[in-house]
């Protein structure tokens, strides 16, 4: 049964949320694109709450106040056992140095370590090849969300829907240079297409990314054959990648953490310069 | 390495993530500004106490802000009744504003809401503590932790429809604080007339109900 605009609208907080059911999602949509008044409505809504939302999430972290909790909290070492650890601990900051300094020299050589977009071509040709397990296997959106979910210590929102033409098979945690990633795994007509879906504040940890990612809303950069579109979704950073067109990933991303297809919410991708 | 260290260990990295949601979610949610940290102090403490019954693989970020969450009601509920004696509890938000809802300026802020987000930080922390207890928690455990409903349930131990209830009312709320901010200040043109306006008597309904 079709809902009419008061109905439609009454759901509004469902829908921007990514709550309730599908069925209720999808017969939200089927009104959304024969009402071009509700649809206009739903996104100033969540256009509005989004803003509320970053305006809110807006704070720093006061390194001392936290040296100074977790000192007091998490204190493990009896005073006795200290000077123990104290040669001890010069050993291992001797090593430690000297592993940093290994790593950097590595890393100048090897500089694609450090290349999100290398990394996450490299782990989905893995996942699509079968070298790699998923961890998950589920087709259903809500058990793969909720998998996330408990693996994470990042919110993740719900995957890209099969209206955005992404049929979701898994899902499984990994990391990109020592950042959590949460992963979904589906098809794209046909082709294997990979989610990778970070915390917003892993991208310092990648220079590339982040600079083209400040110039530009979404960001598209290929790897051998495989196309990859980013962008920064809510409390998340997130990668599609699949040898299939970027208007096809960029769909996906879009369809990311929310339902919705409608209203004008984010400008068109653009290739950014691409060292590869 | 003794279990204790690492427990420890395991905590701290468990813990690192998340410390600039827990003290922004503190922040916004303490009505006593100056307590931050004996609050996340006492329920990183308990926490890390209790952190054997924590079940790896579980959701960490829901575990560790119910024990946040906790702290802050109790702290809350104290500084209530030092600076009001004669309350038991902080009093619910009157509801008068609903009588003269603007509507033209709340299209103007549906339009461009940084012209007004840009400016109010502190209207918007004004407009958070206005809010009952649970509504600011609710709000702002969907705005800073990005929970799901269930998870806010779980959190605040209250049942999913009051999280509903509570979350709509808020955004609501919020929403007329914003309208009157901008509009005391000049960052609100009210729209044309004659603009496009089918569904009024929908907007209307939605607006001032509950989801
Ligand atoms: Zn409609």
């Amino acid at each position: 049964m079709s809902m009419n605009c008061e109905q439609t609208r009454q759901h509004w907080h469902l829908f921007h949320d990514s709550e309730g059911d599908a069925e209720l999602h999808q017969r939200i949509n089927e009104h959304l694109s024969m009402c071009p008044e509700c649809a206009r409505w739903f996104f100033q809504q969540s256009q509005l709450e989004e803003a509320v939302t970053e305006t809110l999430r807006q704070g720093e972290r006061t390194a001392d106040m936290w040296d100074r909790i977790s000192r007091r909290a998490v204190s493990t070492e009896p005073t006795a056992a200290r000077s123990r650890y104290l040669l001890g601990g010069i050993l291992v900051l001797a090593a430690s140095m000297l592993i940093v300094v290994s790593l950097v020299f590595w890393n100048a050589a090897d500089g694609s370590s450090r290349d999100l977009t290398t990394l996450s071509v490299g782990l989905h040709e893995k996942l699509a090849t079968g070298r790699e397990d998923v961890k998950f296997s589920s087709g259903s959106h809500i058990e793969i969300e909720e998998y996330l979910r408990r693996q994470v210590t990042f919110p993740v929102r719900c995957p890209p829907r099969e209206d955005a033409g992404f049929h979701a098979a898994g899902g499984g945690v990994c990391k990109f240079d020592q950042a959590p990633v949460a992963y979904v795994v589906g098809q794209v007509g046909g082709q294997r297409v990979s989610v990778f879906i970070m915390s917003r504040e892993s991208l310092s940890r990648f220079p590339e990314q982040q600079a083209a990612l400040q110039r530009r809303q979404i960001v598209s950069q290929q790897r051998g054959d495989c196309e990859v579109v980013m962008g920064e979704v809510n409390e998340n950073l997130v990668l599609v990648v699949g040898r299939v067109t970027t208007d096809q990933l960029d769909r996906v991303l879009k369809a990311y953490g929310s339902y919705h297809e409608h209203g004008p919410q984010v400008p068109p991708t653009h290739r950014a310069s691409d060292p590869a | 390495m003794s279990p204790q260290k690492r427990k420890a260990d395991r905590f701290v990295e468990h813990l690192e993530p998340l410390q600039k949601a827990l003290e922004v979610y503190c922040r916004r949610c303490l009505s006593d500004a100056n307590a931050v940290e004996d609050v996340l102090q006492s329920a990183i403490g308990n926490a890390f106490r209790d952190f054997d019954l924590f079940a790896e693989g579980t959701n960490f970020r829901a575990w560790i802000f119910r024990y946040v969450n906790l702290e802050i009601k109790a702290t809350n509920r104290t500084f209530w009744a030092k600076s009001h004696a004669s309350l038991i509890e902080e009093p619910e938000a009157d509801d008068d504003w609903r009588l003269n809802f603007d509507e033209a300026h709340f299209d103007a802020l549906l339009d461009s809401p940084d012209a007004v987000l840009q400016h109010c930080d502190e209207a918007l922390a004004g407009a958070i503590s206005l809010l009952n207890p649970l509504e600011r928690s609710v709000l702002l455990l969907k705005a800073i932790g990005g929970f799901k409903y269930r998870e806010i349930a779980d959190i605040a131990g209250v049942p999913m429809g009051t999280v509903m209830s509570s979350l709509a009312r808020a955004r609501e709320r919020l929403r007329h604080q914003l309208v009157e901010y901008g509009r005391e200040h000049g960052l609100l043109s009210r729209p044309q007339t004659g603009k496009a306006a089918p569904h009024e008597n929908e907007t209307n309904d939605v607006e001032n109900g509950e989801a």
